[in-house]
């Protein structure tokens, strides 16, 4: 089951292109000022879309929608038909999600004849990286319950069965089986907050989020947490089944890095794969780090040295590639979260070293939160 | 010289009733466009007497295992094939909707629900020691294939000469079954002076004469307080949603909105019931040599990962559709023997009937649950992708389920939980 399932995730992940969709122009342009009205309104972003909700809302100099029905997606394209309207200011308000699961949003006017006062109910300041604040705290906080998930489940288990050889530490797994089936419903309301707070339980919102490649990502990710649990109930009758739990693991990893930040640096499967490991290297750390701290054998501290080099060293590459220049992090919300990171990384490298393991816990807890903070902001690059 | 064993002669006889239950239960899909032509009532109204139909097929399960204890298989299986007759012969005479859902939903379902799958798992248990699992799969395989196979010749009789005479025909093959059933049918291998196929000791003992609902809701408490039970109901409700309530009502309309024609997207169906009789055989003969629990293991497993699959096979044309049909049909109705097999090792085979017949109502449950479900989310959503991504995601659960349904000798569950009509 377990090379099928492996084929499987490889044949069924989305493509991902880059990451976040940015919105790289319009017609009419943003702050533009056109003699005629509009009959369409189209928007062009950086990758393929897919909208939530209404996907374009457009409110006329009156502060009405001033549009016949939703936005239609074609790829990267989005448009919206008007309807007739006065002279003055148009607000343009963009909901999407894109092809690698992220949402963003964002706004901007034009005017047709001349410019008036915008009535439009805007979004206002306060966005974090194209979404609403309260939609990065909670996909924070999703991501950061399924990377623990992930250690503990598939990390924690292959302690158990390949280093240990201790059942002991597979409660550690059942506990990460949890953690990921409260993470995925955390992440779908996440989506529909990051676009628009008010409309976190809108079931037309979460239906659209559910339509789009996030939906499948989800899906994927709940039937790995499901086939986790089926497995672990079928050891007893064959044991030889272990080896599906880190074939799983990395088939998630692998639907993990198609929602995480392909890099535009690199060709699509050398980025894939780039991410994967570093998902698959920090599972097999933390989780046999838990499961250690469970039942301790001493061929630990040679797993976790292995794992925290890939680890490292994927992540380097990972963070040179997303920055066109050292400039970047300084300036870019994404730069500051990686300087963060680095500086919780140091004394989790230096526990690690002392073999203060409980302490060593803690410190990679704290990492992989600042981790799922990074992955819900747009990179720089 | 070695003679034919009668067990044989009673598995055929069985086999051509279940062929004819299906068969039976099937014919309302066929009258809907007919009887909405004549009387102008609404598919929703017909869909009710469907649902009615559906619900009893499974709900009246456990009470036709409790006749079954109490009158005997011969005379429950002709009482059954007369309700049959009468249920489909009287509706050339309705003309209000609610007639239709007293005779094709009500009288119908409980006569073809008295002769599904709870017969099947009687007769393989009672007759057979040896084979059990192949007999069971073959029993059940005519069960969803008879579904199927008299559905082009039904609709061709409705088109050609009208529905009443489509009525009359299924009420005359049940009437025709009934000397058959009354001549060669018989209760228990000691009736002709047998062992069962295969035995090497004597029969259990006929049990006590029971009030066939107090058996059935015995069955019921009974199998209530065993943490098996509720794992067998659990995983078989999702087999129904996900085979008879998914696929089954809805994978026709889902290869229409993906711009299939009606026809091709029926036929897709008729491949599921061929690889079907395949994957059910072979399930049963698998049963009678491989831990049951394993089985049902890969068979959700493999259905839910098939499932989660779909979504894209329909982007992938014909290819990816062709290798869900294979994968899916195989897979069918292939969970019957190994759960029946479990149901009997948990509860023993004297309370197989009536426990496994709640089993199976879950399943007609699960069936008729996922029938709405998934066409509300078709109306709601526009699109199937929710509702075949969910039913796969349950479909691991179920494997996570069956995989942890514990190991129990049937002697000992009657002892720690007696019957309470036991002493009826």
């Amino acid at each position: 089951m377990a090379a099928a399932v492996g084929a499987a995730a490889l044949a069924l992940v989305p493509v991902a292109a880059s990451a976040h969709a940015q919105l790289i122009g319009s017609e009419p342009a943003a702050g533009a000022v056109v003699a005629t009205h509009p009959a369409i309104v189209t928007l062009v972003f950086s990758e393929a879309v897919t909208p939530v909700g209404r996907g374009i809302s457009v409110y006329g100099p009156d502060g009405r929608l001033a549009q016949s029905g939703p936005a239609a997606a074609q790829g990267a394209r989005l448009a919206v038909q008007l309807t007739a309207g006065a002279e003055g200011t148009y607000a343009v308000i963009w909901t999407v999600i894109a092809a690698d699961t992220h949402p963003s949003r964002g706004e901007f006017t034009f005017s047709v004849g001349h410019a008036s006062p915008v009535r439009a109910p805007g979004i206002g300041g306060g966005d974090v990286g194209l979404v609403s604040a309260i939609g990065l705290v909670l996909q924070a906080l999703g991501r950061w319950l399924h990377f623990a998930g992930f250690a503990l489940g598939f990390g924690a288990a292959t302690y158990a069965l390949f280093v240990a050889r201790d059942p002991r530490p597979l409660r550690l797994a059942s506990v990460g089986i949890a953690l990921l089936l409260v993470a995925e419903p955390l992440a779908l309301l996440a989506q529909t907050a990051s676009i628009d707070p008010a409309q976190t339980f809108n079931s037309e919102s979460l239906t659209s989020a559910l339509a789009s490649p996030f939906g499948r990502v989800l899906a994927l990710r709940v039937a790995a947490a499901l086939l986790l649990w089926a497995v672990l109930g079928a050891l007893r009758q064959a044991p030889w089944l272990r080896w599906s739990i880190p074939a799983l693991g990395l088939a998630l990893a692998l639907v993990d890095a198609t929602a995480a930040h392909a890099t535009s640096a690199l060709p699509q499967p050398l980025g894939l794969a780039l991410n994967a490991l570093h998902v698959t290297a920090m599972g097999v750390w933390i989780g046999g780090l838990a499961g250690f701290l469970v039942a301790p054998v001493g061929g630990f501290g040679r797993v976790a040295g292995w794992s925290a080099g890939l680890l490292i060293a994927s992540g380097a590459a990972l963070a040179l590639l997303h920055f066109a220049n050292p400039l970047q992090t300084m300036t870019t919300v994404y730069g500051g979260v990686l300087m963060v990171k680095l500086l919780v990384v140091a004394p989790a490298l230096y526990l690690a070293w002392r073999a203060r393991r409980r302490w060593e816990l803690a410190a990679l807890a704290a990492v992989l939160a600042t981790a799922a903070v990074l992955v819900s902001l747009p990179p720089p690059r | 010289m070695k003679r034919l064993h009668y067990a044989w002669v009673v598995a055929g006889i069985t086999w051509f009733t279940l062929l004819g239950a299906a068969g039976f239960r099937s014919t309302p899909g066929v009258l809907i466009v007919p009887l909405q032509h004549e009387f102008g009532w609404s598919r929703a109204t017909i869909s009710i007497a469907v649902s009615i139909n559906l619900m009893l097929f499974g709900l009246f399960a456990p009470f036709a295992g409790g006749l079954m204890e109490r009158f005997g298989v011969r005379r429950v299986v002709v009482g059954a094939l007369l309700t049959v007759s009468a249920g489909s012969g009287l509706t050339i005479f309705m003309h209000q909707p609610w007639q239709l859902d007293l005779l094709w939903g009500v009288v119908v379902g409980i006569g073809t629900g008295s002769m599904a799958t709870v017969l099947a798992a009687i007769v393989a248990n009672r007759w057979f020691v040896q084979r059990r699992g192949l007999v069971l799969g073959a029993l059940t395989a005519a069960g969803a294939t008879g579904q199927l196979i008299f559905l082009p010749a039904l609709a061709w009789l409705a088109v050609n000469m009208g529905w009443r005479t489509a009525a009359l025909v299924v009420a005359g093959a049940a009437l025709l079954g009934i000397p058959l059933v009354a001549l060669f049918m018989r209760d228990r291998p000691a009736d002709v002076g047998l062992r069962a196929y295969g035995a090497t000791e004597a029969d259990e003992p006929a049990p006590p004469l029971r009030n066939p609902v107090r058996a059935a809701l015995g069955g019921l408490s009974m199998g209530m307080r065993n943490r098996n039970f509720w794992l067998l109901a659990g995983s078989f409700f999702i087999c129904g949603a996900s085979t008879n309530g998914l696929i089954g009502t809805h994978l026709i309309p889902a290869s229409i909105d993906h711009g299939m024609p009606e026809v091709t997207a029926a036929s897709l169906l008729a491949f599921i019931g061929i690889f079907d009789v395949a994957g059910t055989m072979i399930s049963g003969w698998l049963t009678d040599r491989v831990d049951s629990r394993w089985l049902l293991f890969w068979y959700y497993g493999l259905r839910g990962l098939s499932l989660l699959f779909l979504p894209y096979a329909f982007g992938m044309q014909y290819f990816g559709l062709f290798l869900f049909i294979v994968f899916y049909g195989l897979d069918w109705v292939a969970t019957v023997p190994p759960t029946v097999a479990l149901t009997a090792d948990t509860f023993g085979r004297r309370n197989l009937g009536v426990v496994y017949g709640w089993i199976f109502a879950s399943h007609q449950l699960g069936a008729a649950g996922a029938a709405f479900a998934a066409g509300a989310v078709r109306t709601y959503f526009g699109d199937y992708q929710l509702a075949f991504m969910t039913s796969g995601l349950l479909c691991l659960l179920a494997a996570g389920l069956v995989i942890r349904i514990s190991r129990a000798r049937g002697s000992e569950a009657v002892v720690v939980a007696p019957l309470p009509a036991a002493s009826y």
